[in-house]
């Protein structure tokens, strides 16, 4: 006699739902949670049981705290991700060589730490739940019998802010000092077109305008030594260049042998001091008395004039377009053939007192003040140098500090969608001139926002994209919920106030030159939602990265259709059937608990976690209820929102 | 009544009185013959008396027959001396037979040595209910070669049997040599036994049980008290003997002390002592004693499987990864060797790193997946080669969990062990073993615990409760946990000692194996911790042998 097996788990070798479907017909099943630390002498294997997977034994050393991932606040540019907190067995003393006046102490600092779920000791299926590093503040610490090990979550390293460079007199010596320290800007995009109301945006910073070569003034000299061999003229930010010709002013005497209104040669300079010489290339000269009265330098009327260096961002740029020069109210155009294009289109130079008569029908004489505007195209993203979620993988690859093995594929499925029209990101314009420090992170994502996208950390731990966009929602989601997968007493709800508004209007196109977005949409309106709630709720939505305005439209339409559709936040403890669910993974709710009646309704998963008592999995999930979506026509009156919502467009 | 002229020896007292018969002729005895024949209504006795074709009959030869009467109020008797050629005693036969109610007792005596000097006796009462049977037979005479006795009560229902027997007035008794059985009586009780303490004696620190009153005094020692010549012999051959079995033999020719050797062996249920004590040829005592028992409660502590290192064991056949047969050493079951993937035989070896090697009296293996069918051998050398194998004995593998109880105590100590393992069936393709420990245990003698034991099988499961009204459980591991109780432990007694320097030892750290019932280890063995050390109520008479200590105790292998 055989009968159907009520324990699949102890032989299974998947962890798939149809396993976790089987085991939960019976009630049991057997997830485990692992945890691995790297220290500086190998790494800790342990669990909150002992137990191998795989060939590794993972001793119970520990009990594991909740772990959870969110996709955030839907229009929000947070994402939050865990700090965890491990306490470890340290009873027989094993770790005390990691603490203070231990051999290894302070070698945590950085260290990996991977929790992982699976299926009892079947290696295969175990996925990482959790990957952090040991944080340089008290990473960690003890108590009489345990050691305690503070990790962050890996992606937490998106947080960095970017730009990090600036400019600085180490790096651009002839700096004018009203520029050190202001951020060298990040550039993508197209910043050729819609640059109002100037005909260019993009500043293009004058990184030598103390150099006296462009200045052509007197600067003071601090001290010449004298009688000294040889004569060094202390004079900070002096901008000289070996064999820089200059003449010495005086209201005194100088230290002979040196003498007013003669030509000297620089012979060799350091940051704040030079030496001279009589002649090109000749010996330095010593002096031979101190010299009495204040001295001044200037570059000799012989000296050539050094161009203008220009620098417009910090990454390569696709192109240098044009350049105008801004005196007061006033812009020239400054002719290309005094422009020369630096390395990787990023800077430039103009040239100075030259022939050509463009200032005001007159030569070009720099003067401190003047601004220069260019026009460019951001960095080279090769086709998709335009395009929204290539700019933001981007920022995340080069400044978030990820790989592209931490992109989920789903970043390539929306950077090519190319329909519906309102969800076309494949022909959606965008552009980003980032000259404010921000977290690399919080700036991804409010660019995906912008067109409707979210990223979040998936189950493979990489960062993938959940789309609200309703075309792509599950209408007929196969993985139903149902009241004995719901943890007795812990389902709540409430309604998503913070995104409720029945009214937007989108501001767009961000300019440096101007500091603010540029331009306004028209105001849209869900006039039923406004019937409906009896008062119009207005909402002032960003589009700082878009420029062209049936981009914008199109997104505070579908967003205005979401946010009038009366979301429902429920919150609760889902059975370990539950555990291999994702973020943006569509369920089922067939749940019927007291008031709250849920009859097959589509829902979002926002929240995922994981509790290690129980393996259960607290879950944040948007009910769409009230919300139609291809596919799905709820049964109830009373939409105003969704997919098939009114938006009007007020003139 | 008035007496005959002629006297019949029927109507004169039995043998007192002269008899004359008038038919007797030629006899130099007498030769009787009367017959009330076919009367229909008998008052005496209907007798029949021959002597027939003795030649020279010294004694008389008689039958007695009362037959095919529908009312015999008499007696009807058959005896007969036959085929004797020179009895000496007497041959005697008495029977009632087949009668339905009868009122004396019947009986059946026989001598049936052709040279029998003494007397040999056999009485049953084989009635379902007989009462008060009571047996004393001794031989007075001067020069006894020895008494030979047995006396068995055979009912279902005996009670209140006493025996006391005792050879006396020996020329050059060598003490009391005696042996008593009761066979085959599943449900006897109230057995007493009396010694008797007259021989010459001297006491030991502490006192053995051959000096105290048998079965009623306390016989945990430390050495016995050698008393001249006793030899000993008891056996009790019940299935549930509650009392002692004994075997103790004296060897040598010439010797001053005493050899013996006492032997419990191949019962299943023994309750009793084993213990083997040897004498050397000297004037004085030299004794070596071990008390062992494969019955009682034995606790292993110190596991000199893991050799001093800790680093001690090697396989022939070792999977990659975390199962090092070292692994074998660790408290945690769960981390365990494994053979190679398809490898099913293997053969592990345990240096134990003592030189002059232990014994090994307790062994177990704990969470393998051999199969029942799976063979271990294990063998015993001081040789890491294993040449010569000193001793070699095998493991029956049961599931989870294998142990092995010697049967009697380890004469043979051994630095190297080796496991044959050879499990052809074992589903998994290869071989896994959690821990292995073996050594010398801590053996309750004689006192125990409780009769009663708890044991409890924990199932670790997180549950949640579900909106579905039921749980949702996520299964964790299955773990022993046993109680005992030890109620009235002498405390002046090793067991005592013993288990009080476990306390100390392990304390609730420490994992030990307990084995409450060697004899059936896996119905309670768990190698755990204690959960808590046990709170002793001390009952204390002052300086005497009576103090007690009692306590509960309960270890958990999930702690």
């Amino acid at each position: 006699m055989s009968s159907k097996d009520r324990r699949p788990y102890l032989t299974a070798t998947v962890l798939d739902q149809a396993l976790l479907d089987a085991c939960h017909d019976n009630l049991e099943c057997r997830l485990e949670m692992i945890v691995e630390i790297e220290t500086p002498t190998g790494t800790i294997y342990a669990s909150d049981r002992n137990k191998y997977v795989g060939s590794i034994f993972y001793e119970a050393l520990l009990n594991f705290p909740v772990i959870a991932r969110t996709v955030g606040e839907w229009l929000s540019n947070e994402l939050q991700f865990s700090t965890l907190t491990f306490e470890l067995s340290n009873v027989d003393g094993r770790f005390n060589k990691y603490l203070p006046a231990g051999a290894d102490f302070g070698g945590w600092i950085g260290k990996d730490v991977t929790v992982k779920l699976g299926l009892a000791e079947q290696g295969a299926t175990y996925f990482p739940i959790f990957t952090g590093k040991v944080t340089d503040v008290g990473g960690f610490k003890r108590t009489t019998k345990s050691i305690i090990v503070i990790a962050r979550d890996i992606y937490d390293r998106m947080n960095a802010s970017f730009p990090q460079d600036t400019m600085t007199e180490t790096a651009y010596p002839k700096i004018e000092a009203k520029n050190v320290g202001k951020l060298i800007p990040i550039i993508y995009g197209d910043y050729t077109v819609g640059t109002e109301p100037a005909p260019a945006s993009i500043p293009a910073f004058v990184v030598n305008g103390n150099d006296p070569q462009v200045t052509r003034k007197e600067k003071s000299i601090l001290s010449i030594s004298g009688p000294a061999s040889p004569a060094i003229f202390t004079c900070p930010s002096h901008c000289l260049d070996v064999d820089d010709p200059v003449e010495l002013l005086t209201s005194g005497t100088l230290p002979a042998p040196f003498a007013p209104a003669t030509t000297y040669y620089v012979k060799s300079v350091n940051l704040d001091q030079f030496t001279l010489a009589a002649t090109l290339g000749g010996p330095t000269i010593n002096s031979t008395t101190a010299g009495t009265g204040d001295h001044r330098f200037k570059i000799a009327a012989s000296a050539t004039y050094e161009p203008i260096q220009l620098l417009l961002a910090f990454n390569d740029l696709l192109s240098f377009g044009e350049l105008y020069l801004q005196r007061g109210t006033d812009y020239f155009a400054v002719p290309s053939s005094e422009i020369t294009v630096g390395a990787g289109n990023k800077s430039a130079t103009v040239a100075h007192n030259t022939a050509t008569l463009w200032v005001n029908g007159g030569a070009y004489l720099y003067e401190s003040g003047d601004t220069f505007w260019a026009t460019c195209k951001g960095k080279d993203l090769g086709a998709y140098s335009d395009n929204l979620v290539s700019q933001a993988r981007d920022i995340l690859l080069t400044y978030g500090g990820l790989v592209s093995g931490d992109f989920h594929s789903s970043w390539d499925t929306y950077r090519d969608k190319a329909s519906p029209s309102q969800s076309a990101i494949a022909s959606i314009k965008s552009r980003a001139w980032i000259g404010e420090q921000t977290p690399a992170l919080t700036y991804a994502l409010s660019m995906m926002e912008q067109v409707r996208l979210e990223a979040f950390v998936n189950r493979d731990l990489k960062i993938q994209v959940n789309s609200l966009h309703f075309e792509d929602w599950d209408a007929a989601p196969g993985y139903r919920v149902r009241n004995w997968d719901v943890e007795k007493d812990s389902l709540q709800t409430t309604i998503d106030e913070k995104n409720n508004f029945n009214t937007a209007q989108g501001v767009f196109n961000y300019l440096p030159d101007v500091g603010q977005n540029a331009y306004s949409t028209p105001i849209f309106t869900n006039l039923a939602a406004i019937t409906q709630s009896g008062k119009r709720i207005a909402k002032k939505l960003v589009f700082p990265n878009l420029y062209l305005l049936d981009d914008v439209k199109a997104q505070v339409t579908e967003i205005l259709k979401l946010s009038s559709s009366t979301l429902e936040i429920i919150t609760g403890n889902l059975t370990w059937r539950s555990a291999i669910k994702d973020v943006g993974d569509f369920l089922s709710l067939d749940v019927k608990i007291g008031s709250a009646i849920f009859d097959e309704v589509p829902c979002m998963v926002r929240d995922i976690g994981y509790d290690p008592n129980g393996l259960k999995v607290p879950v944040k999930i948007w009910s769409l209820a009230m919300t139609p979506f291809p596919g799905y026509t709820p049964l109830n009156p009373g939409i105003v929102g969704g997919y098939s919502a009114t938006i009007t467009e007020e003139t | 009544m008035t007496n005959p002229a002629f006297l019949g020896y029927l109507t004169n007292p039995y043998l007192v009185d002269p008899y004359s018969g008038d038919t007797g002729l030629y006899s130099w005895g007498m030769e009787v013959n009367r017959q009330i024949v076919n009367a229909t209504e008998t008052v005496g006795a209907e007798t029949s008396l021959n002597i027939v074709d003795r030649p020279f009959a010294l004694g008389a030869e008689a039958l007695l027959t009362i037959a095919d009467r529908p009312n015999p109020v008499g007696m009807e008797t058959a005896l007969n001396i036959n085929d004797r050629p020179n009895p000496v005693g007497m041959e005697v036969s008495r029977q009632i037979l087949n009668l339905p109610k009868v009122l004396a007792s019947e009986a059946n005596l026989v001598i049936q040595d052709a040279a029998i000097l003494g007397m040999e006796t056999d009485r049953i009462t084989s009635v379902d209910f007989p009462v008060g049977a009571e047996v004393d037979r001794g031989v007075y005479q001067d020069h006894p070669v020895g008494m030979s006795a047995e006396g068995v009560i055979k009912s279902a229902k005996v009670f209140g049997s006493e025996v006391s027997r005792f050879i006396n007035d020996r020329q050059a008794p060598q003490g009391m040599e005696a042996q008593r059985q009761i066979i085959d009586l599943s449900t006897s009780y109230a057995m007493e036994i009396r010694r008797d303490h007259s021989m010459a004696s001297w006491l030991c620190e502490e006192m053995g049980y051959l000096q105290q009153p048998y079965l009623s005094g306390p016989y945990l020692t430390a050495g016995i008290c050698s008393q001249m010549g006793a030899e000993v012999s008891r056996q009790l051959y019940v299935q549930l003997a509650k009392g002692m079995e004994v075997n103790r033999v004296i060897k040598a020719d010439m010797y001053l002390g005493a050899e013996a050797l006492l032997t419990i062996a191949n019962y299943p249920a023994p309750v009793g002592m084993n213990i083997e004590m040897m004498k050397a040829l000297t004037y004085g005592m030299q004794t070596r004693l071990a008390l062992y028992n494969t019955t009682n409660l034995r606790i292993m502590v110190d596991f000199p499987s893991r050799g001093t290192s800790g680093v001690n064991w090697s396989a022939t056949s070792t999977q990659a990864g975390d199962f090092s047969p070292n692994n074998l050493n660790t408290d945690i079951v769960e981390q365990q060797w494994r053979s190679n993937t398809g490898v099913t035989s293997a053969i592990l070896t345990c240096d134990t790193e003592v030189v002059q090697g232990t014994p090994v009296d307790t062994l177990a293996i704990l969470n393998h997946n051999l199969t029942t069918s799976a063979t271990i051998t294990i063998e015993g050398s001081n040789s890491p080669i294993f040449a010569p194998v000193q001793e070699s004995f095998a493991v029956v593998p049961t599931r989870i969990n294998a142990f092995y109880i010697a049967p009697t105590f380890p004469t043979l100590q051994s630095r190297y062990w080796r496991f044959i393992i050879n499990d052809p069936t074992n589903p998994e393709g290869q071989l896994k073993i959690g821990t292995i420990i073996f050594g010398t245990t801590v053996i309750f003698q004689g006192e125990c615990f409780t009769d009663q034991v708890t044991r409890k099988l924990r199932h670790f499961s997180d549950k949640v409760a579900t909106e579905g009204f039921t749980n949702v459980s996520n299964d964790r591991a299955l773990k022993t946990a046993v109680s005992l109780e030890f109620r009235f432990l002498r405390y002046e007694k090793g067991n005592y000692k013993n288990i009080r320097s476990i306390f100390e030892t392990a304390r609730t750290s420490l994992k030990c194996l307990w084995i409450p019932t060697p004899q059936d280890v896996t119905r309670f063995a768990v190698f755990g911790k204690l959960v808590t050390i046990p709170d002793e109520i001390h009952v204390n008479y002052g300086h005497t042998e009576n103090n007690t200590v009692d306590f509960s105790l309960e270890v958990d292998e999930s702690l």
